[in-house]
């Protein structure tokens, strides 16, 4: 079976390089048999990443150690679920992974576009096969998942990661592929806009589930690993600022500005050139995330290490940066606005400066990252940039950012919003008060923390009231009761409010987030009967114990927790020994959570008379941050709602080379 | 190169060149391919003559004439009866 996957590799290589070939030659040469056949390389190619896929998944849940990749990730003790999940804990399978869901949603695009996007298809093929070459260059010559074990085959393999041995981290990576593979699309459609010169917005109206979807479940991604860091790491918090948050978090804030740009374009023929240059960046991002967490370059606490895969990344990432470019500039004169803006407060300025704002965001956490490298390579000093650097550039853009969410759908498109647009202000107006004036009353007294709670309010009065008046009018209109009027109104325009809860989402996202600077923090050694106290909250330390289990032993300790001197619960954290990884304890914290503040305690130490060293935090807002998550995801679901359409021929007279 | 890669590899070939296969059998070029003709219709200075996309209409577009017997290869022979 590992030769089958093996080989299965190797011809998915030569496959999606010829498919690329005869779509390039299909085009140029006008043969729709060559184009034809480039289709059936796609389809081709993903069947033989499949059974490279199912023979490696094979090989980690038969514990085939003959396999190198296998020994490295994977032992007997471990569990089915990680066994399987360890496919993608290292570089070889995660590559494959990603090759393989970039392989699917080729076809994907491929069944979904051909009819309705005929001239740019073969274009989008040949983009999309020569990133799966890429892929499939990488894993048949440089990191091959199926290289086998130098010499004796041995008894056991050498095990997963303590640390990536969490619900979260199985999920995590696959997110983030899912996220990456599906901006490769529009990347892909826009390169195809580019090379055959038809740059009207019928491609990007084609592309929009891609986007929303891909930018969300990259989202998704994200939060997993904010989840994952909080849990597991065990150091209090969820964000960092590591370059390898911020490979993630770059491409999420330009594919945030594209999605957000391309309705613009659609509309009013408007940022052509801008939204070209957003979605090539995002895709240089992913791969400049890619590079620097697979380089070695920069140290990380969840890089893959130093390897040669770095350079090759490199190459194609200025390979791709280059020919976009050359692309945009080949292109620049079918690219010119349609239309002009004609006022600076209106929908379209609002949402160019949403656009700045997300693209000046990305750029500040991209310079952050590259510095220190640049710093070394220039002057041989060695230097860092902590989460000072960025918390001081990117809070008060993201605090505007938050103000525009609110606003933004309140002003008029084209034209100046007038008088008659103010009186919608005023219920955003009174909400964002009331939201600064709650936090305050609440106890916080960090500025920035108030002012999300306002501008939050702000996003709510924004939302309920543009919800409760189109509400208001369809019931009068259809003398309809108000939940049924609200139904359909929801229904008959499902992206725009799918989009409002979205916003109300990433509001609760905000909230969440203001919390982190209100975290307090105690550590403490202290013996059984012994107590530490955190502002409320007392923690009375009970017992220790050693539990062990099939593949690690675990040093569990019990906290009986009092808040105001009521009992509200128990908290159990441990340190865990893992079979192969007893010198790399990991931390499994415990955390009573409600919708006001997180109680966290890591233990970090212990000794055999019953002593122990706990930290203890209390986080507020946390909950909000997740919950955020959902109901982001609620409205992306509600947005991208297929509804019935009949279908139409791409529009013959645009563009035009 | 073992025996999988040489089994995948004629898997590849087959399917790679099954479209080329179908241009000389004719049968399915037409409906399903008429996106693409109609689009280089659309691009093309010299219009495509609408009998030659048709099914049965021998080779396609760009393939100059036909094989010997086939309607495509009567017409260019100035035969444009309906076979």
């Amino acid at each position: 079976m590992n030769s089958m996957g093996d080989a299965a590799l190797l011809v998915a290589f030569f496959v999606c390089l010829c498919g690329a070939g005869l779509s390039l030659g299909g085009v140029l040469a006008k043969r729709s048999e060559l184009i034809k056949s480039s289709e059936h390389a796609v389809y081709l190619s993903f069947g033989l990443l499949t059974v490279a896929s199912v023979a490696l998944m094979r090989a980690f849940l038969a514990r085939d150690f003959s396999l190198l990749y296998v020994f490295e990730y994977s032992s007997r003790s471990l569990s089915d679920a990680y066994a399987a999940a360890a496919f993608w804990a290292g570089q070889e399978g995660s590559l494959l992974l990603w090759a393989w869901i970039l392989s699917g949603f080729s076809v994907l695009a491929l069944r979904f576009h051909r009819k309705r996007l005929p001239a740019l298809m073969p274009w989008a093929t040949f983009v999309l096969l020569i990133n799966v070459s890429f892929f499939l260059l990488l894993l048949n010559f440089v990191s091959r998942p199926f290289a086998p074990f130098p010499g004796q085959i041995p008894a056991d393999g050498y095990g997963l990661n303590p640390l990536l041995q969490d619900p979260g981290m199985v999920i995590h990576p696959p997110a983030l592929f899912i996220g990456y593979a599906g901006l490769t699309v529009p990347y892909a459609f826009a390169m195809a806009a580019l090379l055959a010169g038809r740059t009207d917005a019928s491609w990007i109206r084609e592309m929009r589930t891609w986007t929303v979807a891909s930018w969300f479940v990259l989202g998704v991604g994200i939060l997993l690993g904010a989840q994952w860091a909080y849990v597991e790491l065990g150091w209090g918090g969820y964000w960092a600022w590591d370059p390898v948050e911020n490979a993630s978090l770059m491409p999420w804030l330009t594919a945030a500005a594209f999605m957000h740009s391309v309705m613009v374009q659609e509309r009013r023929g408007m940022f052509k050139m801008w939204n070209m240059g957003l979605i090539i960046a995002t895709y240089f991002l992913i791969l400049f995330g890619t590079f620097i967490t697979r380089s070695g370059l920069i140290s990380s606490v969840h890089a893959f290490g130093k390897s040669s895969l770095g350079s090759f990344f490199l190459g194609f990432m200025i390979l791709t940066l280059a020919l976009g470019m050359a692309a945009v500039w080949w292109r620049r004169k079918l690219l010119t606005p349609e239309e002009r803006l004609r006022s600076p407060v209106s929908g379209e300025s609002a949402f160019l400066a949403g656009n700045v704002l997300f693209a000046v965001m990305a750029f500040s956490v991209f310079w952050g990252t590259v510095f220190p490298v640049l710093a070394e390579l220039a002057g041989g000093v060695k230097v860092t940039v902590g989460p000072g650097f960025y918390n001081r550039v990117n809070v008060p853009f993201a605090l505007i950012l938050l103000l525009l969410i609110g606003v933004c759908p309140l002003l008029a498109w084209q034209r100046p919003s007038g008088r008659s647009h103010l009186r919608h202000l005023v219920l955003p107006f009174f909400l964002g008060v009331a939201g600064g004036a709650a936090g305050y009353a609440s106890g916080i007294r960090n500025p920035a923390s108030i002012i999300v709670m306002a501008f939050s309010g702000v996003v709510l009065g924004s939302v309920s009231g543009e919800f409760y008046g189109a509400v208001s009018a369809r019931k009068k209109a259809e003398k309809r009761g108000f939940f049924r009027a609200g139904a359909a109104v929801i229904r008959n325009n499902r992206r725009r409010y799918g989009g409002s809860i979205a916003h109300l989402g990433m509001a609760l996202v905000f909230i969440g987030l203001s919390g982190a600077p209100l975290s307090r923090e105690v550590t403490g050694t202290i013996t059984p009967g012994e107590s530490l106290r955190l502002g409320d909250y007392t923690l009375k330390y009970l017992n220790m114990a050693w539990v062990p289990s099939k593949d690690r032993l675990a040093v569990a300790t019990r906290l009986k927790v009092f808040h105001d001197g009521r009992p509200t619960g128990y908290l159990v954290p441990e340190r865990r020994f893992y079979a192969n990884r007893e010198d790399q304890p990991t931390s499994e914290v415990s955390i009573l959570s409600d919708w006001k503040e997180d109680l966290y305690v890591a233990l970090t130490g212990y000794e055999r008379d019953g002593r122990a060293s706990f930290r203890v935090i209390t986080n507020p807002l946390v909950t909000w941050l997740w919950l955020g998550g959902y109901v982001v995801g609620l409205g992306v679901g509600l947005a991208l709602w297929p509804r019935r359409r009949p279908i139409q021929a791409e529009a013959v007279t645009g563009g035009g080379s | 190169v073992n025996t999988w890669t040489v089994f995948f590899l004629v898997v590849s070939v087959v399917v790679l060149t099954a479209p080329w296969l179908s241009v000389l059998n004719t049968e399915d070029r037409g409906v399903e391919d008429g996106w693409q003709d109609q689009k280089y219709r659309e691009r093309d200075p010299d219009p495509i003559p609408e009998h030659t996309a048709a099914p049965g209409s021998g080779p396609g577009p760009w393939e100059g004439p036909g094989t010997p017997g086939t309607p495509s290869a009567r017409r260019d022979n100035g035969d444009l009866s309906e076979s």
